[in-house]
């Protein structure tokens, strides 16, 4: 009994040594490139359990019965993520022909000519996208649409205050915004919107609120609302550099999306007379913020509002000099700017002793604003980040001065 | 005794602990001994293809079949995506839908990260700059990117050629679009390459902050060189000057025009030889502050560019061009396409603004006159030219293109409007000309 007893523990601890040789092999061993390349995927169990042969895909397909085929997929254990794909690549295939009737030389036009522009081609393709996602949609239910969309990150959209059991809601009347905006654009040839489509799209945004407010309480539609609206990634940027407070923030979004509620997102050209009540009304807009402020953050507000200010307190930050260069260069830039506007206005100067003035005003600059800099780098980079008021001084009498920049992106992907 | 039982205990516990989880996770074991834990039971019992003994019942037939059936994706799936192409592959499933099925399962192993990067987003508070603001922060941007660029090399890798099966287009075509003629492995040494430095250089300007100081330019313009050597080392130097053609942005930024134009591979190639000396200056990639100096740099290298252009083409063609590369005209040229008005009737249109934007400078500059007579002058010139282009595009096309312009707006209200070289506009607002005692223009 002793004896056998020994001869059992001996085998088992013999094993125990195999199997953790065997688990420190296993670790060891260095995964194939595809999988260094990424994160660690769930766990698959890869039991070979059903012979595999060439006619599997046959099987499965079995026809163009669309749905009994996504019902032989889910029998077979097919995970949604991988029925959407395989439907999708099954539906592309199944509009491939009426895609290509369409635009019958799109896979033969020379490579320096675009996509067809003709918007009859574009909408008859949007059109047939529509029905694919559309039949995606009849086909799987709420399996059809991935629950993470790399396109939120993109817009910045965020749905962290809304109740996990409405997400899916949310979500659901986001995509039909998405598509019905979509759908006013089909017939769109470019350039500005006409009053037509503006009404269109006002019409679209408004049913999409009144779809959000009617899932949502009023609680939750208002914190939605203070991380998605227009009105709310507008001021955001433009609060970059006063590093408001959340009350602060919420007050200046009440008074913004009043104004925004009443002029709306401005699509095209306004007439004289729209343009007149807009900045009246902006006028009373930021008294009003700055009543609500108090003198102090008020003149916090006007200063980091101002687009000069923001670029040169980033430039400030990247170039990782004191903080308090920026309020410097903010003071001198109002001193200057006030004696600059002077000489301007004082018809009693000759061109010539104006021109010369104001050269001196810019020498005057250029000697505080180098140390303040740090030097002609900072110098440099300041002419394109935040000193146009400074470009300005040395304008040549007659040009437009610049009080705006262009910034186009165009990322190299 | 009691010793050796407990120890045969533990350690039989630790075996059947071992076992399990060979079992359950069988990447943990070493792939010499995989396969053997990877066997299931319900593989080793008989498959349907094997004669039994005694023939089963056509219940028990539809039971198994219905089982084995239901196995079938745990028969296709594993974590190592290679098998998983190669068992798609056996299994007859065609090129689209291997590519459709591996994307998703390579999503999925991208979907922490994403995850990751939305938390970051969400935990930021609302009140405080977004995290995908692109000035504040384009390392976000960067991260998405990124993630794309492994995906699309893992497919690549993953397929071959058959990562460009989407749908039913020719892959080649949309190959031989992108790198002309090069062979699929030098397509995707290419690819490699520009993957590789479109990272670099994507790292170089997240670090930027929106801020782009002398020795980023440096060091992007290195990268970008050092990008051309590598591509130079894998292409001929024609193949490399194709591929260059083939993905400028100045290409890129022609390609509408030269399409409005409906331009001959001469005519194309003979305007990028032109344009391309000027592409940084005129087609920046990233985000681009224009300071007065860089737009009366570009506003030259336009007039420099439009004089060869002309030398080239002539004048008939010249005037094609430039309306061609004019986005009001390409935006008149989508609106006569779809209302069927020939080229011909667009162009005569188009050109009424020529007329309107001359006769609109002498009436603004014409000191004779008073404001109000300046007003009424202009504003009776945009409704003559109103009148003119409606009755030349007809009902349907001649609404849409006068309510998207902007210039005859502009003149209507009382100002001026100039046609630049480059066949853009510029305005003049509508307050009055200085008196003739102030400082000449």
């Amino acid at each position: 009994m002793k004896t056998v007893l020994t001869v059992l523990v001996a085998g088992s601890l013999a094993l125990n040594l195999v199997c953790l040789a065997l688990l420190i092999s296993g670790r060891t061993h260095a995964p194939d490139t595809v999988r260094a390349s990424a994160s660690s995927p769930p766990p698959v169990a890869a039991a070979v359990t059903t012979p595999l042969n060439d006619q599997v895909w046959a099987g499965l397909r079995a026809g163009e019965d669309l749905p009994a085929m996504v019902q032989r997929l889910r029998a077979a254990g097919f995970p949604p993520d991988v029925i959407r794909a395989i439907m999708a690549a099954q539906l592309r295939e199944n509009f491939a022909a009426r895609l290509k009737a369409i635009d019958p030389g799109a896979e033969s036009r020379p490579f320096w000519k675009s996509t067809n522009v003709d918007p009859r081609v574009q909408q008859a393709q949007s059109q047939l996208y529509r029905e694919q996602r559309k039949l995606l949609r009849e086909l799987l239910g709420a399996d059809a649409d991935p629950q993470e969309n790399v396109n939120a990150i993109f817009q910045g959209r965020r749905l962290d205050s809304v109740p996990a059991e409405k997400v899916d809601d949310v979500r659901r009347l986001l995509r039909e915004h998405e598509e019905a905006r979509a759908d006013a654009f089909s017939n769109f040839s470019g350039g500005m919107l006409t009053a037509e489509m503006q009404k269109k799209l006002k019409a679209v945004d408004k049913n999409h609120l009144d779809a959000l407010a009617a899932v949502l309480t009023p609680a939750e539609f208002e914190a939605y609302n203070l991380r998605n609206s227009d009105t709310s990634r507008q001021l955001r940027g433009n609060l970059t550099a006063f590093n408001p407070t959340e009350d602060e923030f919420r007050t200046l979004y009440k008074l913004q999306a009043a104004y925004d509620e009443r002029f709306g997102q401005m699509y095209g050209m306004p007439s004289p007379e729209e343009q007149r009540q807009r900045s009246e009304a902006q006028r009373e807009l930021n008294e009003q913020i700055k009543a609500a402020l108090g003198p102090a953050r008020g003149s916090d507000y006007d200063r980091a509002t101002d687009y000069n200010y923001r670029q040169t307190s980033q430039l400030v930050a990247r170039l990782e000099l004191p903080a308090d260069t920026t309020t410097k260069i903010w003071e001198l830039k109002r001193d200057v700017e006030q004696r600059a506007n002077a000489l301007r206005r004082d018809p009693s100067l000759s061109p010539e002793v104006r021109t010369q003035q104001l050269a001196a005003i810019a020498a005057e600059s250029t000697a505080k604003l180098t140390p303040l800099l740090g030097g002609e780098r900072g110098m440099e980079a300041f002419k394109q980040y935040g000193g146009f008021w400074y470009s300005n001084l040395t304008q040549r009498p007659g040009m437009p001065t610049t009080t705006t920049t262009t910034i186009i992106s165009t990322p190299g992907r | 005794m009691k010793l050796r039982l407990l120890l045969l205990v533990g350690s039989a516990t630790l075996n059947v602990a071992f076992g399990t989880a060979f079992v359950l996770q069988p990447s943990l074991a070493p792939p010499g001994v995989r396969d053997y834990f990877q066997r299931t039971p319900a593989t080793n019992a008989p498959s349907a293809a094997t004669p039994r003994k005694a023939g089963p019942t056509a219940a028990e037939r539809d039971a198994k079949a219905a089982a084995s059936q239901a196995q079938l994706w745990r028969s296709l799936a594993t974590d190592n995506l290679s098998d998983l192409v190669a068992r798609l592959r056996a299994a007859g499933f065609p090129p689209t839908i291997v590519r459709g099925i591996v994307d998703a399962e390579i999503e999925r192993r991208f979907s922490s990260r994403f995850k990751e990067l939305s938390r970051s987003m969400n935990e930021t508070p609302y009140w405080k700059p977004d995290p995908s603001y692109f000035m504040g922060n384009s390392k976000l941007f960067e991260e998405v990117n990124q993630i794309y660029r492994e995906r699309s090399r893992m497919l690549r890798e993953l397929l071959g050629q058959d990562a460009f099966a989407y749908g039913t287009s020719d892959p080649s075509a949309m190959q031989r679009r992108q790198f002309g003629d090069l062979t699929p492995a030098k397509i995707d040494l290419v690819q490699r390459i520009s993957d590789d430095y479109t990272e670099m250089i994507g790292q170089v300007r997240t670090a930027t902050q929106g801020i782009m100081l002398p020795e980023d330019r440096e060091k992007i313009a290195f990268l970008e060189r050092e990008k051309r050597a590598d591509l130079a080392a894998v292409l001929s130097p024609a193949e490399l000057a194709d591929y260059e053609m083939r993905s400028s942005p100045a290409t890129s930024r022609l390609r509408t025009a030269m399409t409005v134009m409906d331009a001959s591979e001469d005519e194309f190639r003979k305007i990028y030889q032109i344009q391309q000396p000027f592409s940084d200056l005129l087609y920046p990639t990233g985000y681009t502050v224009f300071t007065a100096e860089t737009s009366e740099k570009r506003r030259e290298a336009q007039k420099q560019i439009s004089d060869q252009v002309k030398a080239i083409l002539g004048e008939p063609r010249f005037a094609e061009y430039q309306r061609a590369t004019t986005s009001e005209f390409q935006q008149l040229y989508r609106i006569g396409q779809r209302e069927n008005v020939p080229y011909d009737t667009l162009a005569r249109a188009f050109d009424s603004r020529l007329t309107a934007a001359d006769a609109s400078q002498k009436i603004y500059n014409d000191r004779s006159l008073s404001t109000d007579d300046r007003r009424a002058a202009l504003q009776q010139l945009a409704q003559t030219t109103r009148t003119q282009i409606l009755s030349t595009l007809g009902p349907t096309a001649g609404p849409a293109y006068l309510e998207t312009n902007r210039w005859l707006t502009h003149i209507e209200q009382g100002g001026s409007v100039m046609v630049q070289p480059d066949g853009n506009l510029s305005y003049r607002s509508a307050a009055p000309p200085r008196p003739a005692a102030a400082p000449k223009q």
